[in-house]
This record gives structure tokens, sequence and C-alpha cells, in this order.
């Protein structure tokens, strides 16, 4: 289940201004890696990419056995990324809740329409998702009666009904309190365990050291430096890891 | 009377689509309207066109049953039908889109209170005139500074009916002419109350919205001769001639030297049109006396409450259901319409951004008046003449459907971009995340505006009586005019506009109240 990027390049529709500039990546299956760099480093851009919400330039992205390459349409972007429809989810910054549905309901919508699963399947399925996540008694309530941290739980549940192999997570602690950031690492583990590759996207250091296996610094578009958080941080070779450090 | 046409919307348009479609040049008839008597022959059935707004003692409804149409030329165009061997029909249309509804096929002839003049030959055909009458003036009684001579008009305000030979007589004589689109007795009542210092207009009018009333008095003498004829479609000249010879029948048997006896309308002018054969010394004016005795006088408002109004509710019962269905039909077509618009705008590619776009932009921008009249009279031109109610459903549908188009742009766009982008990620097509993810939410935010559309959709409803239809408010304007009463019956009206608009506000609060439910964004 290891997700592989290679030579990934994009630009900018508006501007032309190149975002991803070659940006490879491998990520083994079940590990967690974090994404750092400074804003416009390419992060954000990255995945969409990857969700296919963004068509890329040139390069291709590995998933699992199936191959997408960069180079086509919009449109043809996204039908590629139909193949991988269910095999890479994301978790937005923002959580994106569907507020007219309930908390079951908000997961079970994509397994019954995508799938075409019958919906007693799907239900079992995200209870027990929930269940794992501590949100058990939740799933008659609405997104609008729950917490930040309540939230983003629905919002991995919501993507783990797909049965991803890949799970991003777009800035995961920045709309949460203090106090609930171990709660992430926790279950970026619980999640681990079960052999699902995550990929997070911060600006939260202490978050990447706790949880993260492996650190991807970006600068201009390419990897600037990798490796374990030790190495990395033990040894800030780059100027942009040095800088993140230094919090500039 | 309210003469020649007035150079409304309606004219402008159908010159400006006559002289970029002119398929048919002169004849004024659209292609594969048959000869009026071939028409009426084959259905044994004479239909002719008149505007029971226009009011008494032309055209009008009893004051004391207003679900009977009656009037001096009602009784004429039974006896004109008669000796066509055919029934007589009226067809209500607007007066002064009466020649173009003739020309559209709507009806065989109009027969109302149409002036005689040379202009009028060039888009219709015209009949021996069947009666004349004078110009008369009215003015306050016992108003000492009150012009009582065409020289003493000069400057003063005086009113009458637009584009008629009154108008143009005022017009030359310097006065200040006001004119009304309304029913006479809004003339009338206007010189009572000062706001018009004289009243120059046809003599039946006169004697039966001027003379009876005590606070008014009628300048002796004639300011003007009017002759009225029946109108045919151009170029029907076999028509014309048939009609020109019944009516000398009935000029020479006496049947209309009768008639206008019996409305109290026969005058000098008429008698030497008509050979000076004077009616029956044994003829009472009947008709006139039943007039005077039904409106003379105004009703307290509890009696008419309790004897008149009742007679009514089943015109306004009528008028409600063609409002209401007219609207049904309309907002129906504009929901659906309005959808495929909006969707377009939003999500399609280019071309179709731009024709939505565009449609929307027509539609908003111009008057629904000048739509619905080039759907009805304009179509014909092109060969394609359509049922007054699909023409009336079409316009307010179309128009209304640009209104909903842009409802539901705001809620599409009420909903963050990044639910559809959630919905993707998920793997569901653009398809499925609108109606699953976008479209409800979207839906809460459009369908308030929507109900309102609707209510407004009921009230611009009324436009469609220029195409014929009698709804509510043609209904009211209508009975107001016969019955002289327009406080009272106003109220019924609103009455029956509120029956009809009140469950939709409801309907629109449980509608928002129930999806408002589970919507606040709190993320």
């Amino acid at each position: 289940m290891s997700i592989r990027i290679v030579e990934m390049e994009k630009s900018h529709p508006g501007t032309g201004a190149p975002a991803l500039r070659g940006l490879s990546m491998d990520i083994a299956g079940g590990q967690v890696a974090a994404v750092l760099g400074r804003s416009g480093a390419g992060k954000t851009t990255l995945l969409r990419c990857l969700v296919g919400l963004d068509a890329f330039d040139r390069g291709s992205i590995e998933v699992d056995g199936v191959t997408i390459h960069g180079g086509g349409s919009e449109r043809e972007g996204r039908l590629a990324t139909a193949k991988l429809a269910g095999k890479i989810g994301l978790v937005f910054q923002s959580f994106e809740l569907f507020p007219h549905l309930s908390v079951l309901d908000n997961c079970t919508l994509a397994p019954i329409q995508v799938k075409g699963e019958h919906r007693s399947v799907s239900e079992a399925r995200a209870r027990r998702l929930l269940e794992q996540l501590g949100l058990g008694d939740k799933e008659k309530a609405y997104p609008e009666a729950l917490s930040g941290g309540q939230k983003q739980r629905v919002a991995i549940a919501r993507a783990l009904s797909m049965e991803p192999r890949v799970l991003l997570y777009d800035e995961p602690t920045s709309a949460l309190d203090p106090s609930l950031k171990q709660e992430v690492g926790r279950t970026l583990r619980t999640i681990a365990a079960t052999g699902i590759t995550q990929v997070i996207v911060t600006h939260d250091i202490p978050v990447a050291r706790d949880a993260a296996d492996l650190i991807f610094v970006l600068d201009k578009g390419r990897v600037a430096q990798s490796g374990s958080p030790a190495e990395v941080f033990g040894r800030p070779d780059h100027p942009a890891t040095a800088a993140l450090l230094s919090g500039a | 009377m309210k003469m020649w046409l007035k150079a409304g919307v309606l004219l402008l348009f159908l010159q400006l689509l006559a002289a970029t479609a002119r398929a048919t040049p002169a004849e004024g008839a659209p292609p594969g309207v048959p000869g009026a008597m071939r028409a009426i022959h084959d259905k044994g059935e004479m239909r002719w066109g008149g505007d029971s707004q226009g009011g008494a003692p032309y055209v009008f409804q009893d004051p004391m049953d207003p679900n009977h149409l009656i009037g001096f030329e009602v009784d004429l165009a039974e006896a004109l039908a008669k000796r066509l061997s055919a029934r007589a029909r009226p067809v209500q249309g607007q007066w002064d889109g009466l020649l173009e509804l003739l020309a559209r096929g709507d009806f065989e002839v109009a027969l109302n209170g149409i002036e005689i003049a040379d202009e009028k030959r060039r888009i219709c055909e015209l009949s021996r005139p069947y009666y004349a009458a004078a110009e008369k003036l009215t003015v306050r009684r016992g108003d000492a500074s009150a012009p009582r001579s065409l020289e003493a008009v000069k400057g003063r305000r005086v009113g009458t009916l637009p584009g008629s030979l009154a108008a143009r007589i005022l017009e030359r004589a310097g006065a200040e002419v006001k004119t009304y689109d309304g029913g006479q007795n809004d003339i009338y009542d206007d010189l009572r109350i000062g706001r018009t210092d004289a009243v120059l207009l046809d003599d039946p009018i006169t004697r039966y919205y001027g003379a009876i009333d005590p606070a008014l008095e009628v300048v002796p003498g004639s300011f003007g001769e009017i002759a009225y004829g029946v109108a045919l479609r151009k170029g029907d000249v076999e028509a014309t001639a048939a009609v020109d010879r019944a009516l000398g029948e009935l000029a020479a048997d006496g049947t209309l030297a009768r008639l206008y006896a019996r409305w109290g309308l026969w005058n000098d002018e008429t008698a030497k049109l008509l050979g000076g054969a004077a009616p029956a010394s044994d003829v009472t004016p009947d008709a006139y006396d039943a007039w005077r005795a039904a409106v003379g006088k105004p009703l307290p408002f509890w009696t008419r409450v309790r004897e008149r109004y009742p007679a009514t509710l089943p015109v306004f019962a009528r008028g409600a259901a063609m409002t209401l269905a007219i609207s049904l039909a309309s907002m129906a077509l504009a929901v659906a319409l309005g959808l495929v618009v909006a969707l377009g705008r939003a999500y399609g590619p280019w071309p179709v951004k731009w024709l939505a776009t565009g449609y929307i932009e027509l539609f908003r921008g111009t008057p629904l008046l000048i739509q619905l009249t080039m759907v009805y009279f304009g179509l014909p031109e092109l060969g394609l003449t359509l049922h007054p109610f699909v023409a009336g459903w079409l316009a307010l549908g179309l128009n209304y459907a640009a209104a909903e188009a842009e409802n539901y742009r705001a809620g599409l766009s009420s909903v963050p971009a990044g639910q559809l982008d959630a919905a993707r990620t998920l793997g569901l097509t653009t398809w499925q995340a609108l109606r699953h993810v976008v479209g409800p939410q979207a839906a809460r935010v459009a369908i308030p505006p929507a109900t309102n559309d609707f209510i407004a959709l009921l009230k611009d409803s009324s436009l469609v009586s220029v195409v014929t239809l009698t709804e509510l408010t043609k209904s009211y304007v209508n009975l107001a005019s016969s019955m002289r009463d327009h406080l009272g019956l106003g109220a019924l009206v609103a009455l029956f506009y509120l029956l009809l608009s009140l469950p939709f506000a409801r309907f629109a609060r449980w509608v928002e109240g129930r999806m408002g439910q589970h919507l606040r964004r709190a993320a």
C-alpha cells in the first residue's frame, strides 16, 4: 500500500508560475509521513493533485499498483483519479462535513452512491469506524452540534468509509485546541496500525516530530530534505529546514 | 368613443416585427386564418371582439347580475349574427388591442365603439356606420368658471379616452388633455372631485356616466361627430360586404332604431344615418332605465354587500381559477427551466454559460408586457399562432425562469466550494455531488425567494388580460366599471388575491423551517 510520486510538475493555471517542480516521494505502506514547508512551498498543490481536485502537468503517482500520469486536461485528470477514487482520501483543514446530513449519513453517502453498496453494509462499517474513533454515541448528531475535535474524527471516519489505501490530512491541528493535539497523534497511530499510509501536511513541527515516521521538507516545489524526524530535525542541512525550525 | 388605437407598445412592437418579418404583407391576417364568412358558416358562430371594461352602454356586465354581458352592442351583435345565420359569441379583448386580436384571428369581427377613420383602413376593413353620435362636453354643475365652448377649453384640464376623436379635438383646441385607461366612470369621478375641469366624450358615454350624475351638467350642443363601424380583417372584402348588407337590412326593418331607443341612444345623427326611420312610438328606453335604477344612486355599503356582491362571486371565482391555473403552470415551467439555466451557467462549458447568462439578462431586463405581446401578437406573423393560455403560460414561464435561475445561482454560490471538493474526493461525480451535497444546501437559500416570486407571479399574471384571458384583476376592473363601485369590489378582489397567496406564504415559512434545521454552519 505504498505511495510513490515521481517527478511531479505542476504550474498555476492562472499565472503559469511553477508550483511543483519535479517533486518525488516514496512512502511505504502503513507509514505516517509529514510534509512541512513554508506557505507557497507547494504543500496544498501537492494535496489537491493527489486527490484529483487538480490535474498535474508531468510525472506520475502510483498507489497500490495503479499509476496515474500527468499531462491531461482538468477533466481527464479527474477521470484518471476516478480510477483512484476511494484509494486516496483527504481530511480537509475545515473538515467540510455535509451540514445537512447526520454523522452516520456523512459516512455512508459516498459508499452508497459511488460503490453502490447496500445501505446496511455502509451503515455497519460506518458504525464500526465511529466506534473506533470514539464517536459511537454521535451517529444521529448533525455536524453543527459537534466540537472541533469530534468534527475532525467524523471527517476521518467519512474518508475511511471509502476504505482508502492512503489518507491525507491538510493542517490537521490548525483548527484544534492545543489540548487536542495529542489526540491527533493517537488517532494517526491507530489508523497506521491498519496498514493505511498517511500523509499530513502541516506547519506544526511538534506534531510532525511525535507522529511521523518520515519527514519531507518542501521548498519551491521540490523536496528539499527528507528522512526520519531524528535525521531531519537533528541535522537541518537545508536552509529551508533550518528556517522552519527557527520559526522564521 | 375611445377611438383609434393608442400608440402603445402593442402597435409599436407589431410594426417592428412586421418590418423585420413581412411574411404576410398588407393582408393583416396571419397565414392560415380563413375568411370570416367561411369561419362563421363552418362553426355556425360569429365570434365578435369587445372589451367589457369599456362599460355601458356598449358591452358590459349586467350590474344586477355580472355573470351576463349586456349592452347595445351585445344586442347589435346578436341581431347581426342572426342575419348571417349564426350565433353571436362575445370574445373578451383589451379595447386598444382589438384590431390586433382581429388580425390574429381571435374573432371574426371587432364590434365595440370602433370609430370609422381613414387611418384605420390600413390595418382592417370597416363596415358602413351603424351608429352616429355627437361629442358632448360635461362640466361640474354650478361651476361658474367651467369651460362651456371649444374656445374656452384652451389651457384647461379636460378628461377623455386615449386615442379618441374627442382627444384629437381637445388637442387641436389647445386643452390640457388627461386620458384614462380604466373605465369611463373614472373620468367623470375625476371631474366631480375637481381633478379636471371638463370631460369631452361620445354622446352614449355622456348619457350613461355624465348625465346621470346630479353633480354634473352636460353642455348643450355638439363638439364634433363620430360614427361607429364593424371592423373586419384587412382584405376580407366578402365578409365586409356581407356585414354591410346585414346592417342595411337591420336599418331598413327598424331593428336598429328599436335597439337604440331601448338603450336611450336614439339621436338626430343616427336618424340621419339610418335614413330617418324613427323608432316606433311604443318602444320605451327600458334598458337605459334599468341601468339608471342599478347604478344611478350609489347604494349604501352593506346593501351592496347583501344584494349585489353575492352575484359577483362566481365572476371572481372564475377569475381566480384562471389566475391560479396560469400561475401554477407558469411557475412549474419557471422552476424547471430556471434550474437548467442556472446549472448551465454554473457548470456548463463556456458557450452554454454564455447562452444562459444572455437568457437571464434578456428576460430580466425587458418588460414582461413586451415579451407577452411578442409571443401573442408577434409569433403569428411568423406563422405560429398560440392559444391565449399557452401564450400567457409561455411568456410568464420564460420570464420567471430567469428570476428562478438567479435564485438557484444565489443558492449554489452560498454553498462553500469546499463542499464540492469534499464530495469529489470521496469519489462522487459532479452530478452526484450536486444532487446529494450542494443541491440540498442551495435549496434552503433558493426556496424562500422562489416562493416570493410565485406570489409576485400571481400578481403579474394580471398581464395576461391583454391576450384575452379574463383573470382576477380583469374581472375586478370589468365589474368595477359596470357596477360603478371601485372600493367595495376592490376589497373583495383583494380578499381573493390573499386567499390565493397566503397558503403559499405559509408554505414558504414551513419549508424554510424544515430545511433550515441542520444547516447552520458551525465549522
